[in-house]
């Protein structure tokens, strides 16, 4: 094991979820890579599978509803998608951690903010009270709380949306975790506090090699921070490139047509914005006959329909894509 | 919704919503009896929104706006001031009457899947206010679920679903179809869109926009997204520790923001453009409390154009421009001649 090596790998990952209606296959051949102290982007369609494909990888599927019918994820080396729960809730919180897109579910409404942040400090490390309640209000300043003592002492409805996200923030930073993954961590935050936190999370990047999958809609947040991106669709991911080629020189059809319907600071105010016509595939486990997106894509051509294309690289490049339209087709040239 | 009654007509200008001095304040832990100390999360709000009008509210995280929202509705009992709604004193109704009121008056919290009843099955979340309010039953109540689904994207087979089947986004549209089922005239959105992606904010927005534009549907929007607020917005509400600081149409918040708490905020918008400067304005100092809020300007603390008068005299309300009116509370700006 070198360093160079990934930090995360997942492998042609398959999630399935059983539903008095049927089979629902969520995520369906995914794969990408996390290198150490990279912060990798994820976006994508409402529904697509960013969250489900991070919940995979902590091991937190929901049961006994969910669970993963293909594919590997290893972390450091190590195959962890068969590891039992137990060893899972050793790593979940210490060495990786996650801060969930929905603040309010991941806090427990009847403990005061101290008691959850103190508790994930005593179980992973043993951490004296005293000493963790320190570190909790160390964290909690850095992720822009005022008068943090106070706070500590509230319950979650106390506060307000933003300052519960930020809780949730400095929660999944407590224990230093190796990776970090963040579902729409800024939702709920003014710009001038987003920018401090995404200062916060590059440094940490920087000084501890922390590596981060960071899940937003926002794509000047995935500008100022991502390296590299990914994009998913019908929970497959259908582009893959470093940040600025990716948002200039979008090689799927889906992300050319993503760029387009973003509201920008120079859209005339009442201007038209314009969606991508049509609904995403419905996510039964019927076999995949065709490109997903082929319905509603605009450079199809008979061969779409003809099977599934794989992701593959861009010839002469370093991003790989899932689609056989010439790229010179798509996107800025 | 074609089939909704079109909006009483009225004069074009007339207010639907009007607040004033509108205070909230929740009792802190600390300190006894008399010295009991308070939060101040509104302390003294005014604004008026007219009819088919989009009032946007920004302002840093935990300034007030999701509480200025829930007072406004009587979700929770504010402190003082006072909400006229339609021209009545909602202070001032019985509890019946104010439950008659409910259904023009609708919320979508900052917060989607906690604002949904675990129990319920998508198509009876959405169904619920109406059969409540007895406004359909039926096969018209199944229509309008399904053309409800359809207008914020999602399929008619999520009706049978249950809430935590769903992604992030997809309850957010699930939310926003059950506030809009009712058919009412005012709708608080508390960050309604911020889960979305952009094709499907592009059309929540602009369903947004047509209800607004064809049945006179009244917003107040609570937004971080400034890409969002431009272009759903009239005006704009912007608030620091509990105040409105800038109000103002969209056009003037964006061409020349007259607070300097606005200024940096519009500097800190990242931009998708990754050949874009990126300099925000750097708020320094600790974020202060709204329990002790600083004195003078509340946002002397960290304006980076502090000067004498800032820290101990409170400044006031500068008209900076007279039609449309744009105002500015803060020592630097101008009455316009
Ligand atoms: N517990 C579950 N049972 C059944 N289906 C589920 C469950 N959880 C998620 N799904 C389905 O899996 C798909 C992927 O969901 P996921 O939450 O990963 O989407 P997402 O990409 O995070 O979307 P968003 O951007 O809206 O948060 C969705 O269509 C969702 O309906
Ligand atoms: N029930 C409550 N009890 C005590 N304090 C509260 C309560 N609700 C809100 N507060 C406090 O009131 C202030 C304003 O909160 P509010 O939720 O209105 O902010 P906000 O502007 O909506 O912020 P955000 O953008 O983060 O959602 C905060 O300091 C918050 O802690
Ligand atoms: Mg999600
Ligand atoms: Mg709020």
């Amino acid at each position: 094991m070198t360093s160079s090596d990934p930090l995360v790998e997942v492998s042609d990952l398959a999630v399935e979820f059983h539903t008095p209606r049927g089979l629902v296959r969520a995520v369906d051949g995914v794969s990408f890579q996390v290198g150490r102290g990279e912060i990798l982007g994820v976006v994508g369609e409402s529904g697509s599978g960013k969250s489900v494909t991070s919940l995979a990888i902590l091991g937190l599927l929901e049961r006994p509803s969910g669970r993963i019918t293909r594919g590997s994820i290893r972390f450091d080396g190590q195959v962890i998608s068969n590891l039992d729960e137990r060893k899972l809730r050793r790593l979940r919180g210490d060495r990786m951690s996650m801060i969930f897109q929905d603040p309010l579910t991941s806090l427990n409404p009847y403990l005061t903010i101290e008691e959850q942040l103190v508790e994930v400090l005593e179980f992973h490390r043993g951490t004296p009270r005293a000493e963790a309640r320190q570190r909790c209000l160390e964290l909690l300043t850095q992720v822009g709380i005022s008068e943090p003592a106070e706070r500590l002492k509230s319950h979650p409805h106390q506060l307000s949306g933003g300052m519960r996200q930020r809780v949730c923030i400095a929660m999944a930073l407590l224990c230093d975790p190796s990776l970090l993954i963040a579902d729409e961590p800024t939702t709920m935050l003014d710009v001038t506090i987003q920018a401090q936190i995404l200062e916060l999370v590059r440094s940490l990047r920087k000084t501890r090699e922390m590596s981060i999958l960071f899940i937003t809609h926002d794509l000047g947040v995935i500008s100022e921070l991502c390296d590299r991106v990914i994009v998913m669709y019908a929970g497959r991911v259908v582009e893959e490139a470093p940040t600025a080629e990716l948002l200039r020189n979008p090689k799927h059809p889906y992300t050319e047509a993503l760029l387009e319907s973003t509201p920008r600071l120079d859209t005339p105010h009442g201007g038209v914005l314009r969606p991508i016509p049509g609904l995403p595939p419905r996510l039964g486990t019927a076999p995949v006959t065709e490109c997903t997106f082929a319905p509603r894509c605009r450079h199809v051509r008979p061969q779409c329909r003809e099977g599934e294309p794989r992701l593959l690289p861009l010839e002469g490049t370093t991003r790989s894509r899932r689609c056989i339209a010439p790229p010179e087709e798509i996107g800025a040239d | 919704m074609s089939d909704a009654p079109g909006p009483a007509p009225r004069a074009e200008s007339a207010p639907l919503v009007e607040v004033e001095h509108l205070v909230k304040h929740f009792p802190t832990r600390g300190g006894w009896g008399k010295n009991r100390e308070v939060v101040r999360a509104v302390d003294g709000v005014s604004f008026t929104i007219r009819r088919g009008e989009t009032l946007g509210l920004v302002g840093e995280s935990g300034s007030g706006k999701t509480t200025v929202g829930r007072t406004l509705l009587r979700l929770i009992e504010p402190t003082s001031g006072r909400v006229r709604f339609d021209g009545v004193e909602l202070g001032s109704l019985t509890s019946g009457a104010l439950r008659r009121l409910r259904p023009r008056m609708q919320i979508i919290f900052q917060d989607p899947y906690a604002s949904l009843n675990p129990r319920l099955s998508v198509g009876e979340a959405i169904a619920e206010p109406l059969r409540v309010h007895g406004l359909a039953r039926g096969p018209e109540l199944e229509r309008n679920v399904v053309s409800l689904l359809d207008r914020v994207g999602l399929p008619s087979s999520a009706r049978d679903r249950y809430p935590h089947e769903f992604s992030g986004g997809q309850r957010q549209r699930i939310c926003i179809a059950r506030a809009l089922s009712v058919k009412p005239s005012f709708i608080v959105c508390d960050e309604a869109v911020s889960a979305l992606d952009l094709s499907i904010q592009a059309q929540v927005l602009n369903l947004l926009r047509d209800l607004s534009d064809d049945l006179g549907l009244t917003y107040l929007f609570i937004t971080h997204n400034l890409n969002v607020l431009r272009s759903i917005a009239d005006r704009v509400l912007v608030m620091y520790l509990g105040q409105v600081v800038e109000s103002a149409t969209v056009e003037q918040l964006f061409s020349a923001p007259g607070h300097p708490y606005t200024r940096a905020l519009l500097s800190a918008n990242p931009s998708p453009d990754p050949l874009a400067a990126f300099d925000p304005v750097s708020l320094e100092g600790e974020i202060p409390s709204a329990v002790h809020p600083p004195s003078g300007c509340r946002f002397h603390t960290r304006c980076p154009e502090v000067f004498e008068p800032c820290p101990t005299i409170i400044p006031s309300n500068h008209l900076v421009n007279r039609e449309p009116p744009h105002r500015v509370l803060c020592h630097l700006a101008e009455d316009a001649a």
